[in-house]
């Protein structure tokens, strides 16, 4: 009786701590997957360039109005940099039609809203200057991508039509990586549609015209 | 027989204990290994990617700062010239800057609370506002040609950027987490129309509905947005004369 009462208290022992052991493993192995799976290393060592990058063009801002400074109180030179702060403010607003090296991508397929969003977002994280989608130049009061009842995408009033054409101004070896990255915009998309066929190009010379007028 | 019986019972205890012993040492030897590989190993690394991130973040409000005191200077010596050209000049510059969003604006407008709720279960993040929510509502806003944007005082202008950074979000590369503010300058009723239409962002109208994430809407008679601060740069893009 004795001998049966301890083997038993034994083996419920051994059980418990069999049990426990395999609850902490398993616990451990699911906050590893989800700490993985929701802080990508690739994604923050993405943002840690992004970052890096802005960090840079804030320096060189600083050297530019540094130089500025100095030139501002005087008359001549003042003006000058205003007449370029001018041009630089026409571009930005897309008054002005501009040329420079980039990226052209073609997207054979009928792509939904959201994807034009995220491709527009990943050019201008990859350093993007100036974008235009299907021959419309992307500024303030052009940018919203909206679906009509029968799933087309109407951009500033205009029914876009596939093959899409995002044309983006910027350092074409830059733009054209960041879009081709492992987990980057085009496999996300491909992976989500594997009918749409993608063409990404760099180009030594875009020409993108300025905004319509209103 | 009774001891033959006596020592089969032994033996069948001792094999027992025997595998229960090696099954424990596989668990405790799987306990230790995945303990350093998996969360020690992992965890320390995004924490040093994580520090790294925040000594860039502390640079940029120390450049964006210099950056200010700059325009603010050459800004002081631009008023003092005081001739007509430069006059036409700074006006037509003035007008491109608040066009550009680099300028404050203030109209009336409405004001949207956006955070993240309770989480229904642990493997599920249906609670969180993402990057791409955020990036949707932008869109939708922007279709119904409101004049500007802000989120977490962060001014959105079309060359901005919404990107994900774990369970935060970087806002023109500015780190911003739940609870998100979104200021809008524009038509009060085109704005409400657009956010009402639940086709127009789906998932989070669903996510919304179901009380996953929180979402407020206020319209108010003055909204303020703040200048755009960050970096811009062009480098690439040149007139075509």
């Amino acid at each position: 009786m004795s001998n049966n009462w301890r083997r038993t208290t034994w083996l419920i022992a051994t059980g418990l701590l069999m049990g426990a052991l395999f609850s902490f493993q398993s616990k451990s192995v699911t906050q590893a997957n989800n700490n993985y799976n929701r802080e990508s290393r690739s994604s923050i060592f993405k943002e840690i360039q992004i970052v890096k990058k802005s960090n840079q063009n804030l320096s060189e801002q600083i050297s530019d109005l540094e130089k500025e400074l100095v030139a501002s109180t005087d008359k001549e030179k003042a003006l000058e940099n205003i007449n370029n702060d001018i041009v630089r403010m026409e571009i930005l607003t897309g008054q002005r039609d501009i040329t420079g090296p980039g990226v052209k991508v073609e997207v054979n397929g009928e792509m939904e809203a959201l994807w034009f969003v995220d491709m527009v977002n990943e050019l201008y994280s990859a350093g993007a200057e100036a974008i235009s989608v299907n021959g419309i130049r992307l500024v303030q009061g052009s940018l919203g991508f909206d679906t009509i009842p029968n799933g087309q995408i109407l951009l500033t009033g205009e029914i876009l039509q596939a093959p899409y054409t995002f044309e983006a101004i910027g350092d074409k070896n830059v733009l054209k990586n960041s879009l081709n990255q492992s987990g980057g915009i085009i496999e996300r998309i491909i992976k989500t549609n594997p009918e749409y066929q993608i063409q990404v190009e760099d180009q030594d010379k875009l020409t993108i015209e300025a905004k319509k007028a209103d | 027989m009774k001891i033959d019986k006596a020592l089969k019972s032994v033996n069948a205890l001792i094999t027992s204990f025997v595998v229960a012993g090696v099954l424990i040492g596989v668990l405790v030897a799987a306990q230790f290994q995945s303990s350093v590989a998996a969360n020690s190993y992992l965890v320390d690394e995004l924490n040093a990617q994580k520090e790294l991130l925040q000594s860039f973040d502390d640079d940029r409000e120390a450049l964006k700062n210099r950056i200010f005191d700059l325009r603010k200077q050459i800004e002081e010596n631009r008023q003092t010239l005081e001739l007509s050209a430069e006059k036409v000049s700074l006006d037509k510059l003035d007008t491109l800057k608040t066009q550009a969003g680099f300028n404050k604006l203030r109209g009336k407008g409405v004001r949207i609370l956006l955070a993240e709720g309770k989480a229904q279960n642990a493997q599920s993040d249906s609670n969180l506002v993402h990057a791409a929510d955020l990036r949707d509502l932008v869109n939708l806003l922007r279709t119904a040609s409101v004049e500007g944007i802000s989120i977490n005082e962060q001014r959105i202008i079309p060359g901005s950027t919404i990107n994900a950074l774990g369970s935060d979000v970087l806002v023109n590369r500015v780190k911003t987490a739940s609870p998100f503010e979104i200021n809008v300058v524009g038509d009060v009723n085109l704005i409400t129309n657009r956010l009402s239409d639940q086709s127009a962002y789906p998932d989070l109208y669903r996510r919304i509905k179901n009380k996953d994430v929180n979402m407020e809407m206020e319209k108010l008679e003055q909204v303020n947005l703040p200048a755009y601060d960050g970096d811009f740069s062009i480098k690439y893009a040149t007139d075509v004369k």
